[in-house]
């Protein structure tokens, strides 16, 4: 899923560590969000949207929501 | 992170009384095998050798984790990692798919295995068909707890 973490951190001028902190997740899962490698759950949507200050649909792209496939392996 | 704190120190309470009744069950045995020997110590047997390797694997593996939560409980930046590492949904949802790949895996293997091993051998056929099947009603079993519960 396309996401604007990446953006949005620059524009702050923070680091994936002190977004993660934030948030509480690892640096990792702010990685694999931002190169689009994971999607976030609902609750962590939420929270890095809040930190950010927006509404969820302004960080997260959320037009391919219905072709995400959950793939068993 | 109270809740946690606790969390880990039961953790710790657990891995400790885990170590000591395992390193104890480790040392009847033991004893048992050296009183069947009449207390010679034979290089030859295989069996010491494998509660001595038990022994110590139990004992490090319980001191290494032991120490770990400890000092993360004397610290607040290393048990809110701890605590952050643990409840990273990454990290979770990396887990049960690790979990639900080696289920899958362990099910074709065995049933592989049982068809392979019909051929050659009926005690290994069995074994490898009772385990299988062990496997399979505990997955059905979980899979259906889950399903209510979740």
């Amino acid at each position: 899923m396309k996401t604007k973490i990446r953006e949005l951190r620059n524009k702050k001028r923070i680091t994936q560590e002190e977004l993660a902190k934030a948030v509480h997740v690892t640096r990792h899962t702010i990685m694999a969000l931002e190169n689009e490698k994971y999607i976030a759950s609902l609750p962590l949507a939420y929270k890095i949207s809040r930190f950010f200050g927006l509404p969820i649909e302004e960080v997260f792209d959320l037009s391919e929501v219905e072709d995400i496939d959950y793939d068993i392996f | 992170m109270t809740s946690f704190e606790k969390k880990i120190r039961k953790r710790i309470r657990l891995i400790t009384w885990y170590g000591v009744l395992s390193v104890a069950v480790i040392g009847i045995a033991f004893f048992i095998r050296m009183n069947m020997t009449g207390y010679v110590l034979d290089t030859q047997d295989n069996k010491l050798f494998i509660f001595l390797g038990a022994f110590w694997g139990i004992v490090i593996t319980s001191v290494t984790r032991i120490m770990r939560f400890r000092k993360a409980l004397k610290n607040r930046d290393t048990l809110e990692e701890l605590h952050i590492k643990e409840t990273d949904e990454r990290n979770c949802a990396i887990t049960l798919k690790t979990c639900r790949t080696c289920v899958t895996a362990t099910i074709i293997l065995l049933a592989v295995g049982a068809i392979v091993a019909s051929m050659f051998h009926t005690v290994v056929f069995l074994t490898l068909g009772y385990t299988l099947i062990v496997v399979l009603l505990l997955y059905l079993g979980l899979n259906i707890y889950f399903s209510k519960t979740s």
